[in-house]
């Protein structure tokens, strides 16, 4: 019974044991130039300013991130389909445009409510 | 033949339908449609009269699956004993709609005329529907439906507390009502779990003594609020004082006697047994009820609470002649059922037609009345003295039959000990009512206020006529009911008493049953 | 042994209503969006239009199936139980949207997506209650929850609003989450995720529960998990904490559906649940077992009756309508669970149909009273306190009558269906299933229940002084009429003339057994 275990076990370790290495092997052999700009708190691609974390960003950003996640989502599930088409045949074609439309009928609306406009 | 029963039960509801597409504004239509609607109901019940014959049978009999999945059927009829309360409530319902004509002028009610009405006349459907019906459901269904329409006359008409005295009245019957439901779960159960059919589960329901004890206990709580038997009673002078006056007429002439017909059509004859060993004991808290309803109505203040204190007696009354067991006794109570909703009824009337008057019911406010409201003053005499049990008026042969129905009765302990205690609370009557009378109506007419009291018009007085002609109808010639009831009571003594609980074959096919069982295990 | 699957095209002619469901929620997104004008009423008629539709649909389906079969790979199986309640969902949803034109008028919200989130709630439950999946079971779960979070938080600027979606979203997660895992224990356990085939599994291994516990405890603790997970949905004790809070902040028509069909979609399934899965002997008495010497139906027992005397005590003393209602609500839920544990014991139609006509009738008389009491609601509060109601009755004849209809049948006072659906709920629990003491405590709670049910009316009716409420808000349209005279038109009948329903439902129960 244990013995099942033990690939996952030397698994994980060789896993923990090269990332720490490597870590460690960069802090040790790697070149250091420290310098203001580097030090400075870096938050995709702004710069922290006078308001600090409590700084406004448009409501625009999320929905974009939302909807960017549901469809790249969505689209996960045609791989698994795409596998499994031949067996199923043509069914499988019209279940998908199914989904497909489903999709579309959700893209009509957020393109309709204005969401992807940026201004 | 035609369902006449049926047709009686929910011809009011047509009325309440009419009066549905009918604008709130129009206040006349409304009470004469409703007036019509029960004057004609009453007509038709007569029909009821006219083709009953004298005999025990069930008659205008209607048996018909109503929910087959659960074995509950539409049976209904009537026989000697449900036949005049019936009649009662048809009689009165249309007395007590013309007696609200004035009522609704009050600009508070003004625009309530249409509810007023409807609820009256749903509520004359559910008593009736209680009345007929001969399956345990059907008659919960009945029974329950009562309260909602009583709840809002009470409710929204009623005087200053109504809201408490509606809530009291709604809880104390819906909690009572409650263990009867359970009671007869358990009895369907017994039976074999296939109809709810009263005469069904009366003839196939196999119970132990404790068993028998406690469900006997279900029933009889339920209806013992609704007459109300002491220590029951305490909602009902909330109830009548705050109810308005034709709430107070159908509570007292018809609701109440729901519960001692409630006893006679139900508890005894499920659970003859219990209900005779135990007859001693609610023989004794009748007769509390009929002393202490009695004293505590001497010192009231208030006229209507006085009249609501005498229910307490009177209905005390019907009681101890029920569970006497003599045939004597309990047509006397039958027949007291009736003179208490037309006397008590009558003075319900009265007291609200001074109110209505002065807008005050304290005895000490009044005095020597006879001298500017004499025919007034003549007609609340004749239903004082048929409430004091006078010969020749109703009450006496009612209360008659009943004392000495009971002072003979086998079943009943100590019962010639309970009728004399009784026979003073005829006695306590007497005196509370007339002294109220003589309060009331004589010595000086002090109160500036009564000098300009108008004496009865023509409406007030057509409603109470039919009244006090049948105080003397029934006073003078009973034997047109009594002959009616009594085949019926007969029977039913001889059904359930004679033969069940005392006859001795009735011992031998108990252990036959209990043989069975054993068998079965 | 998987039974033969019709052809796809067959299978998809099975779930017509479901497939109407989805196109209908999405075109009323699409004409919403699309639309002119800025009047939404007309999306409330045409969504009742459209659940009529498949109502009828439904009702078609359900005359002609008499086989039921698992299709789509053994995840689902249109059966006549799943139509039953698949009808109830749809009246619910009709209801609603009727109901909900004058409401969202009133509160100047005029949105589409409203009728939308109602319609795939709707497909979420009746999903929910034909899967034989525990995968479909939960992506129909959350499917019937989402929209529903999204339309209690309707009230965008309203905190209490906001309060309730975010309560309610987050317990309902936990509670998913629960269930989840239950789930997937149960999956680990028996190697299956469909209902039948651990039904079997556990039959076939598993003769008593000492067997059980010493070799798989694990399907114990997964089915004491799902359990949990129902619990919360169905708001019995001592899982009903969220209710009052999310009841009362939500918007209360969509309290309204949500204490009418989202328990009804939890309370089928659960029963689905349990009488596919874990009907086993072993299972269903703990009795023979070393936890305690009680088995679990005697503990489901208890919560009944703990959920029962909850609701209606702390009700007594509640000012807040919405809140009266909720604790209303998780009253009513115990004496389902009454009836429910009833089915439990006895697993015949008889207990089976006490419990879908309270259902049906809880249905009318729940949209009902909480459509007539979002006509009260004062405008811009969110918040029906009782005065709010004083003398309410003289200015809405029509709308207060029919509240007083449905308070009665909630507080089971005939001729309304509530007798009757009590009635037979609790008769078939006391005869049939031998629950004598819980019916007992159920009928006594039940008086106690008169008292705040008619503490509404007596506001209502009996109240001279008329409150603040200015006039103009009590707006009705023919929304909200044809809503309440449907609802009252059927409590009154279902009240007088219950037994060709009683008989309908019992056919659905054969159905059940061919699962």
């Amino acid at each position: 019974m244990s013995e099942t275990y033990i690939p996952m076990v030397l698994m994980i370790a060789i896993a923990f044991g090269l990332g720490s290495a490597l870590v460690l092997l960069s802090v040790v052999l790697g070149p250091k130039y420290p310098s203001d700009v580097k030090d400075y708190p870096f938050e995709c691609g702004h710069l922290i300013d006078s308001d600090g974390a409590r700084k406004k960003h448009s409501i625009k950003f999320y929905m974009i991130a939302i909807i960017f996640l549901l469809f790249d989502l969505e689209i996960v599930f045609m791989y698994p389909w795409a596998t499994v088409f031949r067996e199923i045949g043509i069914t499988a074609l019209f279940e998908m445009f199914f989904f497909l439309g489903i999709l579309v009928v959700g893209y009509i609306y957020v393109w309709k409510k204005g969401v992807l406009e940026w201004e | 033949m035609f369902d006449w029963l049926t047709f009686i039960t929910l011809f009011p509801i047509i009325g309440v339908i009419i009066l549905f597409f009918i604008p709130k504004n129009n206040g006349t239509v409304i009470k004469n449609i409703a007036l019509v609607v029960s004057v004609i109901n009453f007509l038709f019940s007569l029909v009821l009269l006219v083709g009953f014959r004298a005999n025990a049978s069930m008659q205008f009999e209607i048996n018909k699956v109503w929910i087959k999945n659960l074995g509950i059927n539409y049976h209904i009829g009537i026989d000697g004993i449900s036949i005049f309360i019936v009649l009662l409530t048809t009689f009165l319902t249309p007395i007590v709609i013309l007696s609200a004509y004035n009522v609704l002028k009050d600009p508070t009610y003004k625009d309530k005329a249409k509810e007023y009405m409807a609820l009256l006349l749903i509520l004359e459907t559910a008593v009736i529907g209680a009345l007929i019906s001969l399956d345990l459901i059907l008659f919960y269904l009945f029974w329950e439906m009562m309260l909602i329409p009583m709840y809002f006359l009470i409710g929204v008409f009623g005087g200053e507390k109504r809201t408490y005295a509606a809530l009291k009245f709604f809880i104390y019957t819906a909690a009572g009502s409650i263990m009867m439901l359970v009671a007869m779960f358990v009895l369907y159960m017994n039976a074999g779990g296939v109809s709810f059919d009263l005469a069904y589960i009366i003839s196939h329901v196999h119970l132990t003594a404790t068993e028998q004890g406690l469900l006997f206990l279900a029933f009889f709580i339920a209806f013992a609020v609704k007459v109300p038997m002491f220590p029951l009673h305490t909602w009902l002078p909330d109830a009548h004082v705050q109810a308005p006056t034709g709430g107070s007429v159908i509570l007292a002439g018809v609701l109440l006697k729901m519960g001692t017909y409630g006893f006679i059509r139900f508890a005894i004859p499920l659970f003859p047994k219990v209900a005779v060993s135990y007859a001693g004991v609610i023989g004794i808290f009748a007769v509390i009820g009929i002393i202490y309803g009695a004293l505590v109505a001497m010192v009231q203040k208030d006229v209507k609470k006085l009249v609501a204190y005498s229910s307490i007696s009177h209905l005390g009354f019907v009681v101890l002649g029920i569970f006497a067991f003599t045939n004597t006794s309990m047509t006397g109570a039958i027949y007291q059922m009736l003179n208490h909703g037309i006397s008590t009824g009558a003075l319900f009337l009265l007291v609200g037609i001074i109110y209505e008057r002065r807008h005050t019911k304290e005895i000490k406010e009044f005095g020597g009345l006879t001298k500017v409201m004499p025919l007034y003053a003549v007609i609340f005499l004749i239903a004082t003295l048929s409430s004091i049990a006078l010969p020749l008026t109703n009450g006496f042969v009612g209360e008659f039959l009943i004392l000495s129905g009971t002072y003979i009765s086998r079943v009943m302990q100590w019962s010639s000990v309970l009728t004399i205690f009784a026979a003073t609370g005829v006695i306590f009557g007497a005196a509370y009512m007339l002294w109220m009378f003589k309060r009331v109506m004589f010595g000086p007419l002090t109160n500036e206020k009564n000098k300009n009291l108008k004496d009865l018009n023509l409406r007030e007085f057509t409603y109470l006529f039919p009244l006090i002609v049948m105080i003397f109808v029934m006073g003078i010639f009973p034997n047109f009911f009594l002959k009616r009831i009594e085949p019926s009571v007969n029977s039913f003594i001889e059904n359930n008493i004679n033969t069940r609980v005392y006859a001795k074959n009735s011992r031998v096919t108990l252990k036959l049953t209990k043989n069975q069982k054993r068998s079965k295990r | 042994m998987m039974p033969i699957e019709p052809g796809i095209l067959e299978q998809l002619g099975m779930i017509i209503p479901l497939l109407l469901l989805v196109v209908f929620a999405s075109s009323i997104l699409l004409i919403d969006v699309f639309a002119e004008s800025e009047d939404r009423a007309y999306l409330g008629y045409l969504t009742a239009f459209f659940l009529f539709v498949v109502l009828i649909f439904v009702a078609k389906d359900f005359n002609n199936n008499n086989v039921s079969r698992q299709i789509f790979h053994s995840s689902i199986v249109i059966d006549k139980f799943g139509l039953i309640f698949t009808g109830i969902f749809i009246i619910a949803g009709i209801l609603t949207s009727l109901g909900s034109i004058d409401y969202l008028k009133k509160y100047d919200i005029a949105i589409g997506e409203f009728y939308s989130l109602i319609m795939f709630a709707i497909t979420g439950m009746s999903l929910m209650v034909f899967s034989t999946s525990l995968m479909t079971i939960f992506v129909a779960l959350e499917l019937m929850s989402l929209p529903i979070y999204a339309l209690s938080g309707l009230f965008r600027v309203n905190n209490r609003s906001l309060e309730s979606s975010v309560k309610y979203f987050i317990l309902g997660s936990v509670a998913s989450s629960i269930l989840l895992f239950g789930m997937v224990l149960l999956y680990g356990a028996t190697g299956s995720v469909n209902l039948v085939t651990i039904g079997n599994e556990i039959t076939t291994k598993y003769t008593n529960l000492k067997t059980v516990l010493s070799s798989d405890p694990i399907i114990i603790i997964g089915m004491l998990m799902v359990f949990i997970g129902f619990m919360f949905k169905t708001a019995t004790a001592p899982f009903h904490m969220w209710t009052p809070d999310v009841y009362e902040g939500a918007p209360t028509i969509v309290t309204g559906f949500m204490s009418v069909a989202v328990k009804a979609a939890a309370f089928a399934t659960f029963l689905r649940v349990f009488g596919l899965s874990f009907n086993n002997d072993a299972l269903l008495h703990l009795a023979n077992g070393a936890i305690s010497n009680t088995s679990w139906i005697q503990v489901l027992n208890i919560l009944a009756i703990a959920t029962v005397i909850i609701g209606n005590l702390v009700a007594l003393n509640q000012r807040n309508v919405k809140r009266i209602l909720a604790y209303s609500a998780i009253a009513h839920a115990g004496y389902l669970m009454i009836g429910l544990v009833g089915y439990f014991i006895t697993k015949d139609p008889i207990t089976y149909s006490a419990l879908v006509l309270y259902f049906l009738s809880y249905t009318f008389t729940g949209m009902g009273a909480f459509i007539a009491i979002s006509i009260f609601e004062p405008k811009d509060t969110n918040k029906v306190m009782l005065d709010d109601l004083n003398g309410a009755a003289y200015k809405k004849p029509f709308v207060a009558a029919t509240l007083a209809i449905f308070i009665f049948s909630f507080a089971g006072i005939p001729p309304m269906s509530g007798f009757f659906a009590k009635f037979y709920l609790f008769k078939s629990a006391y005869v049939n299933a031998g629950l004598h003491i819980p019916v007992i405590i159920a009928l006594i709670a039940s008086v106690f229940s008169v008292y705040y049910y008619l503490r509404i009316l007596v506001h209502l009716y009996m109240k001279k002084d008329y409150g603040d409420v200015d006039v103009k808000d009590y707006k009705t349209t023919a929304g909200s009429v044809i809503a309440l005279s449907i609802a009252g038109f059927f409590v009154l009948y279902i009240g007088i003339l219950p037994d060709q329903y009683i008989t309908i439902i019992k056919h659905s129960f054969l159905s059940l057994i061919g699962g």
